[in-house]
């Protein structure tokens, strides 16, 4: 019995990213990989996202957060939220992602160029915390991603 | 649930006022960045509603580690080369290392000549002897020998500067003008405070990655005779002579004698006597506008017209004469290149110019009384 039950436990670690509510219909998952630059065989570099197993000041992170609806119900009002780490420095959405609201002190959230820091305006290392407001409902067994990059100060 | 939301709210708080606090820390920090080993963990939360009633979910904690990004500034400080004379001991230039690794390292130090020259610097034409190298100790930028006696940087914390010499002797070899030499830093482990690590070696490419350890990466830039990313830096410095070197050497021989006249003449009263005084630079650059003055010695008497001025010399002699000068400091004789003239008291002389090397001889004779 015991063994069963730590192996159920276990399991839901593994898989399932922590769930706050039993009854939570949606599931959010959070990802961080590095970009690197990585020379093409035609010559060109491109960036590619690789796990972050080399990290040092200086490089660009990219987390992407994935929503999930495990549900049947469509759900309405969904906000994504994150904070920026404390030693990153947040450097706008990721490539093809969705623009979220800033916030510099974490309360009040509002497109980068409306706040202010100390009576100047605020740049993008001023941002302490993202929000996305999602403004579709999100159907049963659905799933949508935001992402934003970060640079390791 | 609502604290949840809030959690990094309230962490956030804290280190926003940090910010607007210190500016300056924040740009110091980005300067060797992270420290390596600091684990960044990043937690986002979703909300909605259900039902009309608001909830959260919060997502994993997604985690990784920084690794050390070894990386050094060395610059040659005051831009100029260190002036010296032929012989000179202990002649110092003088550098700077700066840790923009961010962790903590130890730095092994190399002064090393170059035989090839630099334009930037100028013409290498000889070597120091006995070169060495020394940190600083006491951090008042001034080598101290005895004081200054640590040979490598011990455990140099991010974004830290020390000051190094190179210390050097001169040989004392004529004709020599400039010397340039280099300081090249390696970075080099730490953790024994006393002790010069071996140096660095980052982490091989080949080896599999780990987000949960600290890997080495160099990421130092490339300089002149230096690699990128291997880890060291190099920067350059000269030894220049002084621009020139006057010395005055004064010899005299008795010419005649009224007993002996030509034949073994000897300084007895009546005797003619040669002063010759030759002037020599030691380099590397030409002397010019140099006067001679020599006050006529006691019981001598000047014979008038005796005067030549800019003969090539050797030796304590005066083997070809030069231009012969009047008496008087006026004239056609004094427009040639050298000039040259009596007072009465003072024998005086004038040459333009004294190349490295080629002594010039001023020649005048003298009677005995």
């Amino acid at each position: 019995m015991i063994r069963l039950h730590r192996c159920c436990i276990a399991l839901l670690m593994a898989s399932a990213p922590v769930a706050a509510s039993a009854a939570s219909p949606i599931e959010l998952t959070a990802r961080v990989l590095v970009e690197q630059r990585q020379a093409a065989a035609d010559g060109t570099t491109r960036i590619v996202l690789v796990p972050p197993a080399r990290v040092t000041p200086g490089d660009a992170i990219v987390y992407t957060l994935i929503y999930r609806n495990t549900g049947s119900q469509p759900v309405p009002d969904l906000v994504v939220a994150s904070p920026v780490p404390g030693n990153l420095l947040y450097a706008g959405p990721a490539e093809k992602a969705a623009v979220p609201e800033v916030s510099v002190d974490g309360k009040a959230f509002a497109p980068l160029a409306q706040l202010r820091v100390d009576g100047r305006p605020a740049i993008a290392a001023d941002v302490r915390a993202l929000r996305w407001r999602i403004a579709a409902p999100l159907t049963g067994g659905a799933a949508g991603q935001v992402a934003f990059r970060a640079i390791v100060k | 649930m609502m604290n949840r939301i809030l959690s990094p709210v309230a962490l956030l708080a804290g280190t926003g006022a940090g910010l607007l606090i210190a500016p300056q820390a924040l740009a110091q920090q980005v300067r060797s960045g992270t420290a390596a080993g600091v684990s960044i963990s990043n937690q986002a939360t979703v909300s909605y509603s259900v039902g009309g009633s608001s909830l959260t979910t919060s997502s994993n904690t997604a985690t990784f580690v920084v690794d050390k990004k070894i990386n050094l500034a060395v610059a040659e400080l005051g831009g100029t080369p260190t002036i010296v004379a032929r012989g000179a001991t202990d002649q110092v230039t003088t550098f700077t290392v700066t840790n923009l690794t961010n962790a903590t390292q130890d730095f092994r130090l190399e002064a090393d000549q170059q035989d090839v020259s630099i334009p930037l610097l100028g013409t290498d034409d000889f070597n120091v002897t006995s070169v060495r190298v020394f940190v600083d100790s006491n951090g008042n930028g001034t080598y101290e020998a005895g004081v200054d006696r640590a040979t490598f940087i011990d455990e140099l914390a991010p974004d830290a500067t020390v000051t190094v010499f190179i210390v050097a002797n001169i040989p004392d070899v004529a004709g020599i003008t400039q010397a340039n030499v280099s300081l090249n830093a390696i970075a080099a482990n730490s953790g024994q405070a006393g002790t010069l690590g071996g140096d660095v070696v980052a982490t091989p490419l080949t080896t599999p990655d780990s987000p949960t350890t600290v890997d080495i990466v160099f990421a130092d830039d490339t300089g002149l005779l230096d690699q990128p990313r291997n880890g060291q830096q190099r920067a350059f410095d000269a030894y220049r002579l002084g621009s020139a070197v006057v010395t005055l050497r004064k010899s005299a021989r008795v010419l005649s004698d009224p007993v002996n006249g030509l034949a073994s003449p000897h300084a007895i009263p009546g005797a003619v006597v040669e002063y010759c005084i030759t002037v020599n630079n030691a380099g590397p650059n030409v002397a010019n506008g140099i006067t001679v003055t020599d006050a006529l010695p006691a019981n001598t008497d000047y014979i008038s017209n005796s005067l030549t001025v800019g003969g090539i010399g050797t030796g304590d002699t005066c083997v070809l004469n030069g231009s012969i000068e009047d008496d008087d400091a006026v004239g056609a004789d004094e427009s040639d290149p050298y000039g040259g003239s009596f007072d009465g008291a003072t024998v005086r002389a004038t040459l333009p110019s004294v190349t490295p090397l080629v002594p010039l001889n001023v020649g005048f004779r003298v009677t005995i009384r």
